[in-house]
């Protein structure tokens, strides 16, 4: 039924529609990795700033650029989707 | 978690700064490689870096200041936040100004994000404790000294 339904499509909407789901696997997809990233970046962060208060500092540093980093690979995709035409 | 000194705005701050400097050579090369809006695309591009860099400091430091929880709140949603604000701006960039060269915005957000971070990594990496300091400015190690005052 969905093969028929495709079929009966203009093959230029068909080919915009798959392009704008491409897009959406591909963001979609690229920021799940991200996601669990800063979720362990931060989740070990606060469990080493509640081990040792006094470093907070250095563990905040190394937080953000951590979370800056990660955050990098999600962008890429984004940038990626962009770029698909 | 009060005491810490806020090492986010540092850190952002001296991304912000060494991005002044090489927004106009990257605006140079994007209008060389695609003109006039592609050299506007690209400055574009250098300030949306530069403001989700001062948004999750912003965010960060705020939550640190609050409780840990808040932190890790404040960490994952300003990363959903911050994705969609950044789709949002693209779209809308692209929409209302016809000037806007996507390709070139996209991949000079991308570029100028990880290029800063490595940049700052230098001299994050040579002061943990002390971030945002350029290398000439950092502090020297105390050198150990012997009984008799030989430097070991």
């Amino acid at each position: 039924m969905l093969l028929r339904f495709l079929a009966e499509q203009d093959p230029g909407e068909l080919v915009d529609g798959l392009t704008a789901l491409g897009r959406g696997v591909v963001y979609g997809g690229a920021a799940i990795g991200p996601g669990i990233g800063i979720g362990l970046v931060v989740g070990n962060a606060i469990t080493a700033m509640a081990r040792q208060p006094e470093a907070a500092g250095m563990v905040r540093t190394t937080m953000f650029l951590g979370i800056a980093f990660t955050e990098a690979l999600a962008l890429f995709g984004f940038v990626l989707a962009f770029i698909l035409s | 978690m009060d005491a810490t000194p806020q090492v986010e705005r540092s850190i952002a701050l001296d991304l912000a700064r060494h991005a002044l400097y090489v927004a106009p050579a990257v605006v140079l090369v994007a209008g060389l490689v695609r003109g006039v809006d592609g050299a506007a695309s690209a400055g574009l591009g250098v300030a949306l870096a530069i403001a989700n860099f001062l948004a999750t400091a912003t965010g960060l430091a705020w939550g640190a200041r609050r409780s840990p929880a808040t932190l890790a709140a404040v960490a994952m949603g300003g990363f959903v936040v911050r994705m969609g604000v950044l789709l949002g701006a693209m779209l809308l960039a692209d929409a209302l100004f016809g000037w806007v060269d996507v390709i070139v915005l996209g991949i000079t957000l991308f570029a100028a994000h990880l290029g800063l971070l490595f940049w700052e990594l230098r001299s994050v990496s040579l002061t943990l404790a002390a971030p945002g300091l350029r290398r000439d400015r950092s502090i020297t190690p105390p050198t150990r000294t012997g009984p008799e005052g030989v430097t070991e």
